[in-house]
C-alpha cells in the first residue's frame, strides 16, 4: 500500500473515501456484475416451462437471494464490532448497499414477474421495501451529516443542552427586576419551551411556535416602549431570549437531522425482521406443498 | 414590636441551615424587588408581591399588591387578618411563610421556607430523550419482533398446523373453514381451470409434506391417460444428451427437478390456462432431429410451423370396397384423388342453372330453406361444437332434390329404401303384386271358385298366372331402369358390376371421409371470424369430381398461422393442432397408459 501522510496512532492510514465509494467502487462493480450476469442468463435460460420460481434458474437466484438476505442482516451484527483492513465496517457497509440494491433485481428475476396475493408476494414486497427504505437512509447518510456538522459547529449534544440550561438560569436571573406584565412572557420562554419538535413539524415552524422565540420578539417589541427603569432589564432580558432561540433553532435542526439519519432504519431494521419471517413462511411453504 | 424572619434550608442529609433577620418595625414588603424588605427571588413572586402588618401583640395582616394574590390557609385571597398565636401557613410563589409568636414580648416570627422547586429552569431534558428517536417512533427492536412473530403465526405456524389438524374440507367446521383460508395465502398462483375444483383443499395432491406431487396423485384421477408414443420409440428418439444440455440435466438433477414426471411439463399455479405447456420447444427437442435417434419413424422432422414442418397429408380413401375403408396418408404435395364411390361435382351443385331450375321446383317449404342457388351450409353442417362438419347423409342433405319416390300411377308415391338394393327390390316386388292382386280381385270380387265353370276357372288360372308374370317382369323392369346406366342411382353411384349377388345390380359402396387430419385438432368455428367464406380454403367452386381432395394445403394456414420471431399473434404451436397424449384411434396400435415416472423409466430401459 502506497505510503499515506495521514496515519493514526495504531499506523493505519486515514481514508477519506466514504462507504460508497470504498475501494474504488469495488462491490458497486461487483454488484452490476452479478446483476448484469442475472439478467443475461433470465434471457437466455432453457426454463421450461416458463421463468418461475420452480424452475433450476429459479432455484438458483431464490438460493442466492436468500443467502444474500441473511448475509445482509448479519450487518447488524457486524457493525457491534469496528475492524479495520479488507473487512472493515465500512467496506462491509459499501458491500451491503450495492450487493442489497442488486437482490432487487435477484429477487425479481426469480418471482418470474409472478405476484399474487399470498405469502411469496408478500416476502418480496417487505424486500422491495426495506430496500427503499435503504436507499432513504443512503441519501441521508450521504446529505445530512456535513449539514450536521455545519450546524453543530463544534458543540456536543450535551454542550447544546448545557448552553440552553445555562441561558435559562441567565433569564431566571436577569427577569427578577422585570415588572409582572413582562415576566409572563419570561417564564413561558423558560418553562414552556419544548426543545424537540413533533416528527411531522417542520423545523421552521416550530421555531416560529417556541415560547422562547415567540418571547424573544415580543419583548424586543416592548423595550421600545418600556419606561425607562424597565429598560436595561428588559434589554438584557431579551437580549438572553434572542441568543437562547438562535441557539434551540441549530438544536432543532440538529435533532432533526438526527431523526432523517435515523428514521428510515425504524423501517429498514424491523422490516429486516418481517421479510425473515416471510422469507421463511416462504421457503417451508413451497416444500411443504412441494 | 418586632418582626423577625427566618429563611430555613433543609440540606441534604436532613441538615436545616436557618438564616435569621430581625426586622425592628411592625410591617414588611415581600417581593421580588431588590428595595423589598424580604426578598423572595423566584419568578413567580411578584416584584413588589405584598406587605405583611403586625398590627397588634396578637393580631397581623396581609396584603396583596397591584393585582397579585396570596394563599392563606389554603385560600386565594387579596388581604386576610388573621391571630398570630393562632398562626397562619401563607403561600407566596413557591415560598411558604408560617406565621408564629416569637417569643413572649409581643414579636412576631416569620419562618419561610422555598418548598417547590425552586427554579422555573426545566433540568429533566436528559440528553437522551431529547436526541434520540423517543417519542417519533417505537423501539425497533419491539416492532421487529412483534412482525416477525405474527408473520411466523399467520403465515407459517396456522398453515402448518391445520394441515395435520383440520379434517377434510368438505366437511363444514371452523377449522376445515379455516384451513381453506389460510391455506390461500400458500397459494403460489391461479389454479388452471381443469383443476378449479382442487383449490379449497391442498393435500388434494399435496399429500405427503415436503414430498414433490407424486405421479400416482395425478393418475388417479387421469387413469386413462396415454403415453405419447411406446416407450422404446420414447427413449430412442430423446435428444442425446451432451454439453451444456448435460450439464444442465445435472443442474436439473442437482436441484431435484426430475425429468419424466407429469409435473415435468404440467406447472399447476400458473392461472387458468397454465397448466398445459404451449412451449413447442419441448415437442421439437425430440422431433427435430426425430430420425436421427430414431430410424424407424416415419415421420417428418420438425422445428416449427412456418419453415419446418411436412405439408398435410390427409388420409385418403383408395378403394371404397373394403370396409371399413382403408385410409392412405398422401401428402398434399402429391395431389391426391380420393375414390370414395361418390359421383359428386361440386362446382356443379354450386353454379349450374340446372340446380336453380330444380330447387324452383321443390315444395314452398323447402324452397325457403335452400333459397335461390345452393350454397355449402346447405349441406355441410357444423357439428355441436362447430369444430368440424357432420358426415353427409343422403337422406337428410340429397334427397330433397335427388328424391327416391317411385310413382306407379298418379296418386301412387312410393320411396325407395337409400343403401339397400335388396330391399329397392322387394318395395318394387310388393308394389307390383300388389297391383295385380288388386287386378284379380276387381274383376272377380265376390264370386267363389267353386261357383264358377270349368272354363271360366280355367281362364282365370290363366289370367292369375299372366298378372304374377307381368309383376315380376314390371319388377325385372324397373330395377333394370333403376340401375341402368341413366338410372337414379347411378346419378351418383358407380356400377361396380351389373351382375351382382343375388340377381341386383351391385353399386360401388360410398366411403366419405370423416377426418381428413386425424391427428389434428381443428375447429371451423374458431376460424370463422369476419364471415370468412368456406371456399376461402376450399376450393369447391372450381372442383367438377368428387375425386379432388378439397383440404387446403399448409400453405393456407401458414398465411395466418406463422411462427416466426415477430410475425403475428395467432397461436401456431404445436399444441395449436397436436395433443400430446396419444387418442386411441381405429386401426392403429395405441400408446400405453401413463405410468408413474419410476415405473416407466424402468420400462424404457428394458430392452
Amino acid at each position: 500500500m502506497a505510503r499515506n501522510d495521514h496515519m493514526r496512532a495504531s499506523g493505519l492510514p486515514i481514508s477519506h473515501e466514504g462507504f460508497l465509494a470504498h475501494k474504488r467502487y469495488r462491490y458497486l462493480k461487483l454488484a452490476v456484475v452479478v446483476t448484469l450476469v442475472a439478467i443475461v442468463v433470465y434471457a437466455i435460460a432453457d426454463v421450461r416451462v416458463r421463468p418461475n420460481g420452480g424452475t433450476w434458474y429459479g432455484y438458483i437466484l431464490g438460493t442466492v437471494s436468500a443467502l444474500l438476505i441473511l448475509w445482509l442482516m448479519m450487518l447488524g451484527i457486524r457493525k457491534r464490532a469496528m475492524t479495520p483492513g479488507n473487512w472493515s465496517l465500512k467496506g462491509w457497509t459499501s458491500a451491503h448497499v450495492y450487493l442489497g440494491s442488486s437482490l432487487l433485481v435477484l429477487a425479481t428475476l426469480h418471482t418470474g414477474f409472478q405476484f399474487g396475493l399470498n405469502v411469496h408476494t408478500l416476502a418480496y414486497v417487505i424486500m422491495v421495501i426495506v430496500i427503499l427504505s435503504g436507499f432513504i437512509g443512503v441519501y441521508y447518510y450521504t446529505a445530512v451529516p456535513r449539514k450536521m456538522s455545519d450546524n453543530r459547529a463544534h458543540r456536543s449534544q450535551k454542550d447544546m443542552l448545557d448552553a440552553i440550561r445555562a441561558l435559562d438560569h441567565e433569564l431566571n436571573e436577569a427577569a427578577r427586576p422585570l415588572d409582572q406584565r413582562y415576566l409572563r412572557e419570561v417564564t413561558n420562554a423558560i418553562r414552556k419551551t419544548k426543545v424537540k419538535p413533533g416528527l411531522f413539524t417542520p423545523v421552521s415552524s416550530a421555531h416560529r411556535q417556541c415560547a422562547t422565540t415567540r418571547a424573544a420578539i415580543r419583548l424586543r417589541k416592548a423595550v421600545a416602549k418600556a419606561e425607562p427603569d424597565m429598560r436595561r432589564p428588559l434589554e438584557a432580558v431579551t437580549a438572553i431570549l434572542e441568543r437562547k432561540a438562535a441557539l434551540l433553532l441549530r438544536t432543532r435542526r440538529h435533532i432533526r437531522s438526527k431523526t432523517l439519519l435515523q428514521l428510515w432504519l425504524y423501517f429498514h431494521v424491523p422490516l429486516s425482521f418481517a421479510l425473515l419471517a416471510a422469507l421463511t413462511a416462504h421457503i417451508i411453504s413451497v416444500f411443504f406443498y412441494w | 414590636m418586632a418582626i423577625r424572619v427566618e429563611f430555613i434550608k433543609k440540606r441534604p442529609g436532613g441538615r436545616i441551615t436557618v438564616r435569621p433577620t430581625l426586622y425592628e418595625k411592625n410591617d414588611v414588603t415581600l417581593g421580588r424587588a431588590t428595595d423589598c424588605d424580604v426578598f423572595l427571588g423566584d419568578l413567580r413572586v411578584g416584584l413588589h408581591h405584598a406587605r405583611l402588618t403586625q398590627i397588634s401583640t396578637s393580631k397581623a395582616r396581609i396584603d396583596a399588591n397591584d393585582d397579585h394574590r396570596v394563599r392563606v390557609d389554603g385560600a386565594q385571597v387579596r388581604r386576610r387578618e388573621f391571630g398570630i398565636k393562632d398562626g397562619a401557613v401563607i403561600r407566596i410563589g413557591p415560598y411558604q411563610l408560617l406565621v408564629s409568636p416569637a417569643d413572649n414580648h409581643g414579636d412576631m416570627l416569620i419562618t419561610i421556607e422555598l418548598v417547590e422547586e425552586p427554579t422555573a429552569v426545566r433540568d429533566k431534558r436528559s440528553e437522551e430523550a431529547v436526541f434520540s428517536m423517543r417519542g417519533y417512533a417505537p423501539d425497533k427492536r419491539v416492532t421487529a419482533w412483534t412482525l416477525l412473530t405474527i408473520i411466523l403465526a399467520v403465515f407459517l405456524a396456522v398453515p402448518v398446523a391445520l394441515h395435520f389438524r383440520a379434517e377434510a374440507t368438505d366437511t363444514p367446521g371452523l377449522s376445515s373453514q379455516l384451513a381453506i383460508t389460510t391455506s390461500q395465502n400458500w397459494l403460489a398462483g391461479g389454479m388452471s381451470s381443469s383443476h378449479a375444483n382442487l383449490t379449497a383443499d391442498c393435500r388434494e395432491c399435496h399429500v405427503k409434506p415436503f414430498t414433490r406431487v407424486r405421479d400416482e396423485t395425478c393418475i388417479n384421477c387421469h387413469e386413462d391417460m396415454r403415453d405419447h408414443a411406446q416407450p422404446e420409440a420414447m427413449l430412442a428418439s430423446s435428444p442425446h444428451q451432451d454439453g451444456a444440455g448435460k450439464w444442465l440435466a445435472s443442474v436439473r438433477e442437482g436441484l431435484s427437478i426430475p425429468e419424466g414426471r407429469c409435473g415435468s411439463c404440467h406447472f399447476e399455479h400458473n392461472g387458468p390456462t397454465g397448466v398445459i405447456p404451449a412451449d413447442s420447444q419441448l415437442c421439437v427437442d425430440c422431433h427435430n432431429t426425430l430420425d436421427q435417434h430414431y430410424t424407424e419413424t416415419k415421420l417428418v422432422n420438425v422445428s416449427d410451423f412456418a419453415r419446418r414442418h411436412p405439408e398435410f397429408s390427409p388420409a385418403i380413401v383408395l378403394d371404397p370396397q373394403t370396409s371399413p375403408a382403408t385410409m392412405t396418408r398422401i401428402s398434399m404435395v402429391k395431389h391426391p384423388k380420393e375414390q370414395n364411390g361418390l359421383t359428386f361435382p361440386h362446382d356443379f351443385h354450386l353454379k349450374d342453372e340446372e340446380v336453380a331450375r330444380k330447387l324452383a321446383t321443390l315444395p314452398v317449404n323447402l324452397r325457403t330453406r335452400y333459397g335461390a342457388d345452393l350454397d355449402c351450409a346447405d349441406c355441410h353442417e357444423p357439428d355441436a361444437a362447430g369444430a368440424l362438419i357432420k358426415p353427409i347423409e343422403m337422406e337428410k342433405h340429397c334427397s330433397d332434390c335427388h328424391s327416391l319416390a317411385f310413382s306407379a300411377s298418379e296418386t301412387q308415391v312410393r320411396a325407395l329404401p337409400h343403401g339397400e338394393p335388396t330391399e329397392v327390390r322387394r318395395v318394387l316386388e310388393d308394389y307390383y303384386l300388389a297391383q295385380a292382386t288388386n287386378l284379380l280381385l276387381g274383376e272377380q270380387a265376390g264370386i267363389l271358385e267353386r261357383q264358377l265353370s270349368a272354363d271360366a276357372r280355367t281362364r282365370r288360372e290363366r289370367l292369375r298366372t299372366q298378372a304374377f308374370t307381368d309383376a315380376r317382369k314390371n319388377t325385372d323392369a324397373m330395377v333394370a331402369r333403376i340401375f341402368s346406366e341413366d338410372g337414379i342411382c347411378r346419378k351418383c353411384h358407380e356400377n361396380e358390376d351389373p351382375a351382382g349377388r343375388a340377381g341386383l345390380p351391385e353399386l360401388t359402396p360410398v366411403a366419405l371421409t370423416q377426418s381428413y387430419l386425424p391427428k389434428a385438432r381443428f375447429s371451423h368455428a374458431e376460424h370463422m371470424t369476419g364471415n370468412l367464406p368456406c371456399v376461402s380454403c376450399h376450393l369447391a367452386e372450381t372442383s367438377d369430381s368428387s375425386a379432388d381432395v378439397l383440404m387446403p394445403s399448409i400453405t393456407k394456414c401458414r398465411e395466418c398461422h406463422d411462427d416466426r420471431p415477430g410475425k403475428t399473434a395467432v397461436a401456431s404451436d404445436c399444441l395449436t393442432c397436436h395433443a400430446y397424449h396419444d387418442e386411441p384411434h381405429a386401426g392403429r396400435e395405441s400408446a400405453p397408459l401413463m405410468k408413474p415416472a419410476r415405473l416407466r423409466k424402468t420400462i424404457g430401459q428394458t430392452p
